[in-house]
């Protein structure tokens, strides 16, 4: 091995095997099983094999609400928790100085809580007895407690916004690392206002970092199930809810498979769309 | 060197594996995965999925330490989340289940449990009659695949501080009653209780398409007058602690666990009947600790052991001399061991819906799709 050349197939494969392997062995050999499967039928809770797109058809004719729904919300924490992560990111960056390793770590440490901790932390903040309701009771901002602060999309986009913030402004805070001072300082001595050198000189370095912290939330919002069953009220049912019943209690794998697929296209197209639409507008000046 | 180099060579791997060496490593690795080189058998636990406290029931602590083990409870929040876990690779390692009389037959012909050998379990012998009428559901070829060993409702709970005793299901749906009810988590509940309102059939597990429509669209109206549909039966009860609901679906603990923290709850009988149940404990298939799994289920429908559960969960149990030796009030009360025929009066207990057409009849597979379109909705 020679140090310092750059990667090489030929003569590093036996070192990337591994990696491959493990890739192959619990994804891509996983996926490309499900995708198979996805054209199964179903018979007395047995699969049947064959090529057959009534599954497909099936979640298009039934299930195009729940796929919208949950495009929909995930949209909205996606861009939610990228645009408060962008935010905090960027007053670490700026004006964190000495102490931004240690504001990073903070915002990591909300890490430490767990994921169901937090759920059950923000059922007891926005019950009808809550933290927050008392409060707002008690100061006479409102005469009753709001029931729709709990079992309701708000309280879904609430719980993931502040689960997903932390996974979020890393990314985004590496790639603000790795802008120089001097192109803001350029951008300033040319008369930009600093909203307009964050606009022009910022953000467009940063749509990497955009997309990827966008995606890292919208993926895992899709693919929720735990949070919707839990604080979301009687109309918040989303995809991974359904995909998680014909796995297990409808015992319909083809069906499930179908399922996931259809949401991950759906969920391909909504990332693209926002990689192209932050590409466009975020154009360099 | 070129720029590009010195700069790669920062990021150089310290690593100096030579690919002779890796091979040698990987093939190894690949010996011992898969030619079975491996440590010498362990006993393992016994591995316990079911409703929090059902695993007390079958917890000897002499019987586990004999066999040098200890026993792993994973509990559930539906019952069809032991199906799920079934399903999703538990076959194999887990042991106990505790499935619902319903399920049961079909479970065992969907090869997710093992026949339970009777031989092994000599306190069958001392079942209240009633419950060996129950034969019919956990029997499948004439092999045992569930042994009852409690028994309980999904009764209509109100808190009497704060409304009225609801005479009918249909309460549910006042609109005064508005965000301060709640349904049931789990499918087979649902859907027999509210077939039983808007159908008034006798079994609610014979059903046609057109009263299985018709059943739906009463739960979507009930879940329209819900404050959310409930993740877990302690959600229900929190619900019910929290004042944030004040009458609902519910399970005849919930008196206790409630009022324990001081709120007051009691069961209502509506004039449509009350869905009851009986609880089983069932062995998975292939499970890794069989011939225990036998002793300890023997060990839990022991008198001693059945009387314990009962005071403890205020649930209902099946050992007749269990019955009698039962002193806690609450319990009695509620259950009547000294006349089932008192407590079953005003109570319903459907069989399991056809896997296969019958007839007119839905399946339980289109009962599963008319839930889903439930939730939906």
């Amino acid at each position: 091995m020679s140090d310092g050349a750059p990667l090489s197939l030929k003569r590093d494969g036996a070192l990337l095997l591994p990696a491959a392997a493990v890739l192959a062995g619990l994804f891509i050999g996983p996926m490309l099983y499900f995708l198979v499967v996805s054209f199964f039928k179903v018979s007395l809770f047995k699969i049947v094999p064959g090529f057959d797109l009534g599954n497909y058809a099936k979640v298009v004719g039934s299930y195009g609400p729940p796929i919208l729904f949950t495009m929909g919300i995930g949209f909205l924490i996606a861009s939610v928790t990228t645009v408060l992560a962008f935010i905090v990111a960027h007053l670490i960056w700026t004006r964190g100085r000495r102490f931004s390793g240690i504001l990073l770590a903070a915002t990591l440490l909300t890490l430490f809580g767990g994921y169901l901790v937090k759920i059950y932390a923000w059922r007891t903040l926005l019950g009808r007895d809550g933290i927050v309701n008392n409060t707002l009771v008690g100061l006479g901002i409102v005469r009753e407690p709001i029931e729709a602060l709990l079992y309701s999309p708000v309280a879904v986009v609430l719980v993931l916004v502040s689960y997903l913030l932390p996974f979020a402004i890393l990314p985004l805070y590496g790639a603000l690392r790795s802008i120089e001072e001097k192109t803001i300082e350029a951008a300033r001595d040319l008369g930009a206002s600093p909203w307009a050198a964050v606009r022009d000189a910022v953000l467009p370095r940063c749509v990497p970092a955009l997309v990827t912290a966008f995606a890292l939330c919208f993926l895992v919002t899709a693919g929720d199930y735990v949070t919707p069953r839990m604080v979301g009220g009687t109309r918040t049912m989303m995809m991974g809810n359904f995909i998680e019943s014909q796995f297990g209690l409808r015992m319909n794998v083809p069906l499930g498979a179908a399922m996931t697929y259809l949401t991950i296209t759906a969920s391909i197209a909504v990332i693209a769309f926002v990689w192209l639409a932050l590409k466009t507008v975020l154009r360099p000046k | 060197m070129t720029n590009h180099q010195h700069n790669a060579s920062k990021f150089a791997s310290s690593l100096t594996v030579s690919r002779r060496h890796f091979m040698m490593g990987a093939a190894g690795l690949a010996a011992v995965a898969g030619f079975g080189i491996r440590p010498a058998a362990a006993a393992r636990d016994v591995a316990f999925l079911g409703w929090e406290g059902y695993d007390l029931a079958f917890k000897s602590t002499d019987l586990l330490g004999k066999a040098g083990v200890n026993m792993q409870p994973t509990y559930i929040s539906a019952i069809e989340d032991i199906i799920t876990k079934l399903r999703g690779g538990g076959i194999g390692s887990i042991d106990l289940t505790t499935l619902i009389y319903q399920y049961v037959s079909f479970c065992g012909q969907s090869d997710l449990l093992g026949a339970i050998d009777e031989s092994l379990v000599p306190n069958l012998s001392a079942m209240h009659p009633r419950v060996k009428a129950l034969d019919k559901f956990l029997r499948v070829d004439d092999k045992l695949y569930g042994v009852p060993f409690t028994f309980s409702a999904i009764p209509l709970l109100y808190n009497p501080d704060l409304v009225e005793e609801p005479k009918s299901w249909l309460d549910l749906l006042k609109p005064e009653y508005k965000g301060k009810v709640v349904g049931y988590p789990d499918v087979m509940s649902m859907i027999v209780t509210w077939s039983k309102v808007a159908n008034g059939l006798e079994d609610p597990s014979r059903m046609t398409r057109e009263q299985l429509d018709k059943t739906v669209e009463l739960m979507i109206k009930v879940k329209q007058n819900s404050r959310t549909i409930p993740s877990s039966l302690g959600e229900i009860s929190d619900m019910f602690s929290r004042k944030e609901i004040v009458m609902g679906m519910g399970w005849e603990p919930m008196i206790k666990w409630a009022g324990d923290k001081g709120v007051n709850l009691k069961i209502a009988s509506p004039k449509e009947g009350t869905f009851a149940y009986f609880d089983t404990v069932n062995i998975a298939k292939d499970a890794p600790n069989r011939e225990l799994d036998h002793a300890l289920i023997n060990w839990g429908l022991s008198a001693e052991n059945q009387k314990t559960f009962a005071e403890g969960n205020i649930l209902g149990i099946v050992n007749q001399d269990a019955m009698k030796a039962v002193t806690d009030k609450t319990v009695a009360g509620i259950y009547h061991f000294d006349d089932l025929d008192a407590y079953f009066a005003d109570k319903f207990l459907p069989g399991m819906f056809p896997l296969e057409q019958e007839g007119e009849f839905v399946t339980w597979d289109d009962v599963l799709g008319a839930f889903e379109s439930y939730q939906r909705a």
